[in-house]
């Protein structure tokens, strides 16, 4: 049973799951491939990079033959794009090469930080959402980034909550809950999750969705982490859902306080 | 230079027969199919996407898209990543 009621919708399309899984840095892709399923992930990102020209027989699987599309809506990235010319370029060839007209527009050329560069992100995501492209942008928690890209036509915007990779989670709380409290789309919250605590937060916090890849790909039992954020991502939800109590300064009695000895 | 060119000279750009893929000259035996490329780089056609003089290409028409001298390509593989 899903303890969440509302599915997922992102352009049109809907999902029972609201944890979405990068596929990189398994050890290998049928350690990829179970840890997705065991995820219960229906959406699953992928990379496009140069291939190796030199004759050798290439290293990298085709990730692909590991991902079946009836499961999984396939996502491609722009990770590697230096900016919006190359990013676009990149979302061209994944739909060329047969992959749904969908995108996860990534651009951050800095690789000490990862982050997102706004300016050649929302160019890209214009030119992007003409061509009739479902735009997920990946974006630094800014609320009024988000807004000036909802307003051009984004599918999802996708903040941060620490650098990618970085495992130190939801460090950009308060700017993520203005974004959502903003959206008018889904708010995916992508990056430096690397707890299923970290993604419960994210999603009591109200986000739609969290992607997450390293914390999952790197554990030492990737499937069971995979479970774990599983259960994280739907317990927010449904916490979510069911509507938080309301903080206060002070305790509030939870049994009668009426004096039972005198 | 006024001397005249050696019999022996290197190929002018008239007949060489190569390519620009992935940013580096590739000869080849010109003209050829995408697919006839790939195949010669050792590259099966359906694990790679190509751009074609910036033109992204359906690998539908790999076969059919045939190489001049020069033409540009990117060749890229759909891989792991976040």
């Amino acid at each position: 049973m899903s303890l969440s009621n509302q599915p997922l919708v992102i352009a049109g399309r809907s999902f029972r799951s609201r944890l979405i899984l990068g596929t990189g840095k398994f050890s290998s892709p049928e350690a990829m491939r179970e840890a997705a399923e065991v995820s219960g992930a229906e959406m699953v990102t992928v990379a496009l990079r140069r291939a190796d020209l030199s004759g050798r027989n290439d290293p990298f699987a085709n990730i692909l033959e590991f991902l079946s599309p009836d499961k999984f809506l396939v996502l491609p990235n722009t990770s590697g794009a230096m900016n919006a010319e190359e990013a676009v370029r990149l979302a061209r060839l994944a739909a060329a090469a047969g992959l749904p007209k969908w995108v996860k527009l990534e651009i951050h050329p800095d690789p000490r930080y990862l982050l997102p560069d706004p300016v050649e992100t929302l160019k890209a995501a214009e030119t992007l959402v003409k061509e009739g492209f479902a735009v997920l942008p990946y974006i630094n928690a800014d609320p009024v980034l988000a807004k000036r890209l909802q307003d051009i036509g984004t599918a999802t915007v996708m903040p941060l909550g620490a650098p990618i990779g970085s495992n130190r989670g939801l460090q950009t709380r308060d700017q993520i809950r203005i974004i959502i409290e903003q959206a008018v789309v889904p708010v995916v919250v992508d990056a430096g999750l690397g707890a299923p605590s970290h993604a419960s937060e994210a999603m009591e916090l109200g986000a739609d969705a969290v992607l997450v890849n390293t914390a999952i790909a790197v554990a030492s039992d990737p499937n069971r982490m995979a479970a774990a954020f599983r259960m994280a991502v739907e317990a927010g939800r449904a916490a979510f859902e069911a509507g938080l109590p309301a903080q206060q300064e002070t305790a509030a009695a939870t049994s009668p306080l009426t004096a039972f000895l005198d | 230079m006024s001397q005249p060119p050696a019999s022996n000279s290197t190929p002018s750009a008239m007949n060489a027969s190569f390519v620009i893929a992935n940013g580096k000259r590739i000869e080849c035996q010109l003209p050829c199919s995408i697919a006839d490329f790939l195949l010669a780089q050792n590259l099966l056609p359906r694990s790679v996407v190509v751009e074609h003089n910036n033109e992204a290409v359906a690998p539908s028409e790999f076969v059919r898209r045939q190489l001049k001298v020069g033409d540009r390509l990117e060749i890229v593989k759909i891989v792991a990543g976040g």
